[in-house]
């Protein structure tokens, strides 16, 4: 039963990371049909940020990395994604690898390769013990902000004008432009609350390890792809679920895969992608109307 | 969409400009390379010719079918870990307990390396391809990267037949820049014949209208799944010569970052023809070399300028990142060798017509 709960605590907070990669991820996929794959850059941008203001008080940090790894996706937008917006998938997929290869690049020529040790806050380290369970104090906390930042976005997405526009941009994007509603600021809040999500997201995966280096965004990128697959592209609420579930399944294999073959556990996930392209490819949660025309 | 280019016929035989005046180009940067003397430009020079082979065989599958494939390294990494297993020398090999018997005790030629290494691409291909093949746009893009995943890790985890994360130390250094040269002129024939052949132009009607296609009785499934055995195959064989010079083969030697290098060069000088393949790996390995000068520091003008590891990397991004903006069809527009030539005379033609 401790095992389990442990195991459980365990899986929530690596689902709950990836839930926020994913949800970021669906967001700029259903307004613009854009696979991000220089979100990780953001992720890594994040880490260098923390790095750089190492010294300062920890909630400062973070608000500096939500807030840069925000603007760093506008920028995003404004200087690639815009300009090309309505090109096929495949080629917006090809730009976010170029941007991705392009800040990986600058990255290197300027901080190098090596890896660098970040400071993490007390509350960040070391476990706690509930009831008998020990818990790592990282896991309690990625919990908690995942659910804050969740909560948030969809508070933005519900509530607020603009977040119904990226609403129904996403569902119809014709007909949204038929009755007048201006793509630009419906894009700069998907990428802005997409980019946000990535430097929350960005604060806790890289406590786990305390390092940073100029790659370190792409492993969680490509996880999150398979979990945006599973979940379902077109779907806010399916890629977070997609995220949290991919949490349990990856720790889940790695429980219950045999010696031998446990190592291979990225090559199933990532088979399982294949296969649900082939047999599934809306995803687990569809949305109507935003089917991949096969 | 067809335009009315292709339409107006031209003779046969002035098709084969493109092969012909493709092979001529690589063969310059044979001949620079070869008489240079500078063994930096010898190996830029073969760098050049490997990455030709292998964006003309990525081409074969991309350019007729009109699909982007995000996980050709894998066939490049399969291709180049056979031919380094095969080519090793017994001691350096031994303790790979993984490997049958004969692979481990014996050490095979080139042209073994490279044929074996084409072949067994070209298998992963035909598995991979029967499920792969049947997806279009975006989700074939993104089963194309789970491919590439799949095959990383699991080269990268069976540490008994590959050394595992780590490298395999002491690959004999046989590709010369005939070897390379002579490989890429057959990709280039390979490439033409296919996409002149009726396979090839059915795969490109079913690119301009798969539902046309489709009632034309173009059978789009087994095509698109030829070309990729096909694009394996010639990949396959660039990822034995890209094994035999880099003498250290480790998986993340053919992992992502070849995978972006292949396609900006691809997409840089256009994904629609064979001259687009080879006009981008010739005008993005140019451009990396010149700026790779700057790496380790030199002196303009009397002006130091110090030392910036990397640059060639931002400069090709770059590159990608403005020609998708400005040119996305590419430098060559999606237009083959003979056409742009041809297109070249006929406006000269018209122009001494005018003037007399």
């Amino acid at each position: 039963m401790q095992d389990f709960l442990q195991f459980a605590v365990n899986a929530l907070a690596m689902g709950g990371t990836y839930a926020l990669v994913t949800l970021g991820l669906a967001l700029l996929f259903s307004v613009m049909r854009l696979i991000n794959f220089a979100y990780g850059v953001l992720i890594t941008a994040g880490g260098y940020i923390m790095l750089l203001t190492t010294g300062m008080p920890w909630i400062l940090q973070a608000a500096l990395i939500i807030v840069g790894a925000a603007l760093l996706s506008v920028l995003m937008e404004r200087v690639a994604f815009g300009p090309i917006r309505g090109a096929d998938g495949n080629t917006l997929l090809i730009t976010s690898f170029a941007i991705s290869y392009l800040v990986q690049s600058v990255l290197f020529t300027t901080v190098g390769s090596r890896p660098r040790a970040l400071v993490m806050p007390d509350f960040l380290t070391g476990s706690l013990s509930l009831g008998g369970v020990s818990i790592d104090r990282a896991d309690a906390a990625t919990i908690v902000a995942v659910a804050l930042a969740l909560a948030a976005t969809s508070a933005i997405l519900k509530w607020t004008t603009v977040g119904l526009r990226v609403r129904a941009v996403a569902e119809d994007f014709t007909m949204t432009q038929l009755i007048g509603v201006k793509p630009g600021p419906v894009l700069a809040l998907s990428f802005a609350l997409s980019g946000a999500l990535a430097g929350v997201a960005s604060l806790f995966y890289l406590a786990k390890g305390a390092l940073v280096t100029p790659t370190i965004g792409n492993e969680l990128i490509l996880i999150a792809f398979v979990a945006i697959v599973i979940g379902g592209m077109g779907s806010l609420l399916g890629a977070t679920l997609g995220g949290l579930l991919l949490g349990f399944l990856s720790s889940g294999l790695q429980a219950v895969l045999p010696l031998g073959v446990v190592q291979y556990r990225d090559a199933i996930l990532f088979g399982l992608v294949i296969v649900m392209l082939l047999v599934r490819p809306q995803g687990l949660v569809a949305l109507k109307g935003n089917k991949e025309r096969v | 969409m067809l335009e009315a280019r292709s339409v107006h016929r031209r003779p046969v035989w002035a098709a084969l400009t493109t092969p012909v005046g493709l092979i001529a180009v690589l063969g310059v940067v044979f001949v620079v390379s070869t008489l240079a003397g500078s063994v930096a430009v010898r190996n830029a020079g073969v760098s050049l010719l490997i990455y030709s082979v292998i964006v003309i065989g990525l081409y074969t599958f991309a350019g007729p079918s009109g699909i982007m494939s995000f996980g050709h390294a894998s066939f490049m990494a399969v291709g180049a870990y056979t031919a380094a297993l095969l080519t090793l020398a017994a001691t350096s090999k031994s303790r790979l307990t993984g490997l049958p018997d004969f692979l481990r005790e014996n050490q095979f030629t080139l042209e073994t390396a490279v044929l074996a290494g084409a072949v067994v691409a070209a298998l992963l291909a035909l598995i991979a391809g029967t499920v792969l093949m049947r997806l279009s746009g975006l989700a074939s893009g993104i089963a194309t990267l789970a491919l590439l995943v799949v095959v990383h890790v699991v080269i990268a985890q069976s540490g008994a037949i590959t050394a595992g994360p780590g490298s395999l130390v002491g690959v004999p250094v046989w590709t010369t820049p005939g070897v390379a040269w002579a490989c890429a002129a057959v990709a280039v024939v390979v490439a033409f014949v296919f996409q002149q052949s009726s396979a090839g132009l059915k795969l490109k009607a079913s690119r301009e209208d798969q539902l046309v296609a489709r009632a034309s009785g173009v059978r789009i499934y087994r095509l698109r799944l030829l070309a990729f055995v096909l694009s394996a195959l010639i990949v396959g064989a660039g990822g034995a010569l890209f094994a035999l010079k880099i003498s250290v083969l480790s998986p993340g030697a053919v992992y992502l970052d070849v995978t972006f290098m292949m396609i900006a060069m691809l997409v840089v000088g256009g994904m629609r023809s064979l001259t687009g393949a080879v006009v981008g790996v010739v005008v993005v390995s140019v451009v990396g070399e010149l700026v790779r000068q700057f790496e380790s520091g030199i002196e303009i003008a009397g002006i130091a300028v110090p030392a910036i590891p990397g640059l060639s990397q931002v400069a090709i991004a770059l590159l990608l990142l403005i020609s998708l903006v400005l040119r996305p069809k590419g430098l060559t527009g999606g237009r083959e060798l003979h056409e742009i030539v041809g297109r070249v005379m006929g406006a000269r033609k018209k122009r001494s017509v005018s003037d007399g």
